[in-house]
């Protein structure tokens, strides 16, 4: 299996999500659950494939990183879906996957076949799928944040609507903060067994930094007691938090001041 | 402002006042030397915070500002600082804010109010009867603030006690001096000794790329399908001629013979004048690299292998008789009497020929505080993530 096999499995799948998320909107349960499950399995068979011919897990250049993230968005969406039925969610994971999808196919930057030492470590694997599975929280969450910012033009639905939305994303973000602390406390554990520190302050890891006291900010401003401008203040804080992920997990890449310094960036070799 | 009740405003301002307080320090008595904080300093300064932290908790009822810094009004604007501190830093890629005080400031405020409500929410564990939902969201905070406050306070106070050495030992002489990693490379006598048997690098397989003859770059998408033909993991060139034999001793390379060939508008060329055949090699420190040239254009080389496994086997020797035998990779320190012996350099001009290791040597005594909070930080993290699911009720 290679990149070359890619579209293969990746259309087919995203096919399979697209039907599942326009079934999730005709209120079609078991349409919708067999469509998106069906997309989610040929995607993980690509993901195996890719596995076993490189012979590692296929985590180490930014395309295959895209690769779990646009495995989990649908997954994120399906488990959001199963347990509290938001129609729309699965539209929302749908088209975020299907933008990374497209990035893999336009744009794979798959150079790297190999793996180094540092990163031959039973705590790689977990530390960056735990972290994908996050990602894939927080950008369904700021999809929300973007549509209820949007929408809030008419009044009636906005405050019918808008309690409700903002415990779905309350939940995302609790369950995606749980793993992102999980997953930068792996890599603390995992650095002190490759390099003896455990927390270096490197680029990359003062971004992780920022992005986690920003989802603080977040988990704490909503235990306050809401109101419509602390409301507002939280979903612009979101995406504001979303757009330093980003820049932790590849803006760094392009950050003049992160250049040289950071341990992390190994596929810019 | 400043009118009880406190809200967000005067958190704020708390925030600025430290961040001018902090520069002023900075601009006056300069930067914090966290080596001073070196033992006992740093036990003494640990106790006395959280002496003082503990008294502050216990006169809350008392002491308007210490109730107030416990409620959110006070923490979010508290984090939001430590957000815009962490920012500048990321954004600028200035270390040195680490030991700067406005920085070191915030986070002390920060830490201070995760720790009085640590405190708070232990304490509450204890109080009287509770539903067992609260007493497993009260246990979930505790983990997740005393956990923070721990992981933070002793990693930070614990840094100074840390010894990071670096040794470089050759094959056949034991070593028991070292070098410090940060206090400009000082020469020290350790309590154990290393001797290095044999160093070894594992390689991945040789790879193959096609590089512009002029200049040097790859080419993605060149033409050409390269097959090799044979390879000789150890090889030296034969003299006055263009093949390699197979030869194992020191300072040899990797070579194999390859066979190019031109794709033709999706076809594989067949014929003659779109195959070339000959030797690549990526060279060691005795011989240089070859390339096979291919065309006007491009030429095929072997770039250098990556390395797949670094390891050392050594025998370790401690003052105090112990004697172990042992390998240490990359990944897989070595831990003995208080010490972590990772794998770290070798003699990168020699490559795999390298009869000598470099080792980095740890010792951070506080490292047992510092993982009891990261760990209580995770069981926190698996049980926010168990029992959030909050609200379903109301859709
Ligand atoms: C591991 C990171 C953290 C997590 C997961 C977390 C989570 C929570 C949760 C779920 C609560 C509500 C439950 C309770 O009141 O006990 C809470 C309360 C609180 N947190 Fe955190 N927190 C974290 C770090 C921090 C930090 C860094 C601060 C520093 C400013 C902070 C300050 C507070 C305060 C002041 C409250 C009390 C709110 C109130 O009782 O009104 N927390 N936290």
């Amino acid at each position: 299996m290679t990149w070359s096999h890619f579209p293969y499995f990746a259309l087919p799948a995203v096919l399979c999500w697209i039907a599942g998320a326009w079934f999730s909107i005709k209120e079609r349960k078991a349409q919708t659950f067999a469509m998106t499950a069906l997309g989610i399995l040929i995607f993980f068979a690509y993901i195996i494939g890719m596995w076993i011919s490189l012979d590692r897990p296929p985590l180490r250049t930014m395309g295959e990183t895209r690769l779990w993230y646009s495995f989990f968005m649908p997954v994120a969406g399906l488990i959001t879906w199963s347990r509290w039925r938001y129609r729309w969610i699965l539209s929302f994971s749908t088209l975020m996957a299907l933008v990374f999808v497209c990035i893999n196919l336009f744009k794979p930057e798959i150079h790297s076949t190999t793996l180094m030492p540092a990163l031959q470590s039973p705590w790689f694997a977990p530390h960056v799928i735990v972290y994908m599975f996050c990602y894939a929280l927080f950008g369904a969450a700021t999809c929300v944040a973007l549509f209820l910012l949007v929408k809030k033009h008419t009044p009636q639905e906005h405050k019918t609507s808008s309690p409700q939305t903002l415990d779905l994303i309350d939940n995302l973000i609790n369950v995606g903060l749980s793993f992102m602390t999980i997953g930068m406390l792996f890599g603390a554990l995992w650095a002190k067994e490759a390099w003896g520190t455990y927390w270096a302050w490197d680029p990359k890891e003062t971004w992780a930094a920022i992005t986690w006291l920003c989802y603080l900010v977040y988990v704490h401003a909503r235990l306050h007691r809401p109101t419509p401008a602390r409301n507002r203040f939280c979903l612009w804080f979101l995406i504001f938090s979303f757009a330093c992920l980003q820049m932790c997990w590849w803006g760094i890449n392009y950050l003049p001041a992160a250049q040289g310094k950071s341990v992390h960036t190994y596929n810019m070799k | 402002m400043w009118n009880k009740p406190w809200s967000f405003k005067e958190s704020a301002l708390i925030g600025g006042g430290l961040l001018v307080v902090g520069t002023l320090l900075q601009l006056t008595i300069g930067a914090i030397d966290w080596s001073l904080l070196s033992a006992p300093i740093n036990v003494i300064l640990l106790v006395t915070y959280l002496l003082v932290l503990g008294v502050f908790y216990a006169m809350r009822k008392h002491i308007y500002f210490i109730a107030w810094s416990m409620t959110l009004h006070a923490a979010i604007p508290a984090l939001l600082c430590g957000v815009a501190v962490t920012l500048l830093m990321g954004l600028t890629g200035w270390d040195e804010m680490l030991s700067a005080w406005p920085f070191v400031l915030i986070y002390i405020w920060l830490m201070s109010i995760v720790g009085l409500i640590a405190f708070d929410r232990i304490l509450r564990l204890f109080r009287g009867p509770q539903v067992a939902s609260s007493r497993l969201a009260t246990f979930t905070s505790v983990l997740n603030h005393a956990g923070l406050f721990m992981a933070m306070v002793c990693g930070t106070l614990g840094n100074a006690d840390m010894q990071r050495l670096h040794m470089t030992v050759k094959v056949g002489q034991p070593e028991w001096r070292a070098a410090d990693a940060d206090r400009q490379g000082l020469i020290q006598d350790l309590p154990i000794a290393i001797e290095l048997h044999s160093f070894t690098i594992d390689e991945y397989p040789p790879q193959y790329t096609i590089i512009d003859n002029e200049t040097g770059q790859v080419i993605q998408d060149a033409p050409w399908q390269i097959v090799q033909d044979t390879l000789f993991e150890y090889a030296a060139p034969r003299p006055e001629s263009d093949s390699y034999v197979e030869w194992r001793s020191m300072g040899a390379c990797t070579a194999s013979h390859i066979t190019a060939l031109r794709e033709v508008s999706g076809v594989t060329g067949g014929s003659e004048a779109s195959k070339v055949e000959g030797w690549v090699s990526c060279g060691s420190f005795m011989f240089p690299y070859r390339a096979l040239h291919l065309d006007e254009r491009c030429s095929a080389v072997m770039p250098e292998r990556e390395p797949k496994r670094y390891a050392s086997e050594v025998t370790v020797y401690s003052e105090g008789g112990e004697k172990v035998d042992a390998v240490i990779e990359v990944n897989h320190p070595l831990e003995i009497e208080g010490w972590k012996i990772y794998q770290l350099s070798y003699d990168e001009a020699l490559g795999r020929w390298s009869d000598t290791s470099v080792f980095e040597l740890v010792r951070d005594p506080w490292l047992p505080w510092v993982y009891t909070g990261i760990y209580m930080l995770l069981a926190g993290a698996l049980l926010t993530f168990f029992t959030s699911k909050k609200k379903i009720s109301q859709l």
